[in-house]
């Protein structure tokens, strides 16, 4: 799929706020999956169960938990975010890895949620399209049916080369199976008819 | 696809209006072999009149409204036939409805488009459709009979064998990453020759076509597998 999906899930009592935030969040445009949690202690049930990515909480849960909280967080390999519309201390807001305020607007938001996820990273990875001198040179011999071996022996470049820059042409066209990479050079006028068979 | 509101079904909730919200509910009805006239029943109502678990429907219609399952509930053993009935529908849906749709979509583009890469979009998408009749005639013929055998329900076949569902899960292949080339394909690179018209066609019958194939997957994934296996280890232990 186009962007790697991020599972969020939101701990905020209010229905008002978590339906507000999860709207704007699934309207983003981005390949956001958006879970309601109820209490800080289900957290770890639904971490393993969603694959959740990041997890935003309204740190009222915090109150008198911060332990339970710690070691919650701890033991996740997600992100955390306060969700924030009332005055918390520096002390709690440092426990989390980023801030939500009720204040920031969409675009706000959604910057922040992809940098600490990292999603940001593996956007501009898929922007950058065009294939490299040496990755089309590979890409020819690959429609042309060489093995890794034969294109590697031909390019005088070692096998992993020839892997990395395949796993490159992948990711940079998007597309995978053989078949389909030889109908995007041809496309994309990198061969000619006259170097396949029908 | 269509999905315009996304509502997390419940027993007392109209079926009719969730199909308002989420047409493609209506191809869950057709897999599960009801009615597309629903009249004024309730989701715990029509699937009860269908003999059918009503948390089974429930957590399916839920499936297609865009919320995978998140625990099994108590499904029963009996419910396994209802899904694997729900699978074989969803393989002639894929065979007789949606292949020879897509056909004729790739034969209509190429008749506005006579360019070698369309030619190419038929030979790649027979392939890979070749690859799908393939596993969802394995499903059909081995893996489905030999689950119903293995759990003693009906609809089982004669032969026996040494089959446990894991056989069923290795060879469970993925069979969606070429559906994914190939809408690349069409949406980004080969060029557009007044064509616009037969391409939108063909990418949606795509795009409905991969929808419902996903789910499937998801279907057997994390409903039917862990399902079976845990009425075998029920079995084996004895209960």
């Amino acid at each position: 799929m186009a962007g790697r999906r991020i599972n969020i899930a939101i701990v905020e009592p209010s229905q008002i706020v978590f339906e507000g935030l999860s709207n704007m969040l699934l309207k983003s445009g981005q390949h956001y999956q958006v879970y309601k949690i109820d209490d800080l202690e289900e957290v770890p049930f639904s971490v393993t169960e969603n694959d959740l990515n990041l997890i935003i909480v309204n740190p009222s849960q915090l109150q008198n938990r911060v332990k339970a909280f710690k070691i919650i967080k701890k033991n996740t390999s997600a992100q955390w975010m306060a969700l924030v519309y009332s005055f918390f201390s520096n002390d709690i807001l440092s426990l989390f890895d980023g801030v939500v305020r009720v204040t920031d607007n969409s675009d706000e938001i959604i910057l922040n949620i992809n940098r600490i996820t990292g999603a940001d990273v593996a956007e501009e990875n898929q922007q950058q399209e065009s294939l490299s001198e040496r990755e089309t040179e590979v890409l020819v011999q690959l429609v042309n049916g060489l093995s890794n071996k034969e294109i590697a022996d031909k390019l005088n470049i070692s096998i992993h080369t020839v892997i990395s820059h395949r796993k490159n042409i992948s990711q940079k066209t998007g597309i995978k199976s053989q078949s389909g990479l030889t109908i995007y050079a041809l496309s994309n006028k990198i061969i000619s008819m006259d170097n396949i068979s029908l | 696809m269509y999905q315009t509101k996304k509502t997390f079904v419940k027993p007392e909730m109209k079926m009719a209006g969730l199909i308002f919200e989420n047409p493609s509910l209506l191809m869950l009805l057709e897999h599960f072999n009801f009615d597309l006239v629903v009249h004024d029943f309730t989701v715990e109502q029509l699937s009860l009149q269908h003999n059918i678990n009503p948390d089974l429907f429930i957590l399916f219609c839920n499936l297609y409204n865009g919320f995978p399952p998140t625990s099994l509930g108590n499904l029963k053993k009996e419910d396994v036939s209802s899904i694997i009935n729900f699978l074989r529908n969803s393989h002639f849906y894929y065979r007789d409805d949606k292949y020879p749709e897509i056909r004729e979509y790739i034969n209509q583009l190429y008749e506005k488009n006579k360019v070698a890469e369309i030619k190419m979009v038929e030979t790649f998408f027979n392939e890979y459709f070749d690859e799908v009749t393939e596993h969802l005639a394995y499903e059909d013929r081995v893996a489905f009979p030999e689950i119903c055998e293995t759990l003693g329900l009906e609809n089982s076949d004669e032969k026996k064998s040494k089959y446990t569902v894991t056989t069923y899960r290795d060879h469970h292949t993925d069979i969606e990453s070429k559906l994914f080339d190939l809408k690349n394909l069409l949406l980004k690179y080969i060029p557009i020759n007044d064509d616009r018209v037969e391409r939108r066609k063909l990418l949606i019958a795509l795009f409905d076509l991969e929808f419902d194939l996903s789910l499937h997957s998801i279907i057997e994934e994390t409903i039917l597998i862990p399902l079976v296996k845990k009425f075998e280890k029920e079995k084996s232990s004895g209960r």
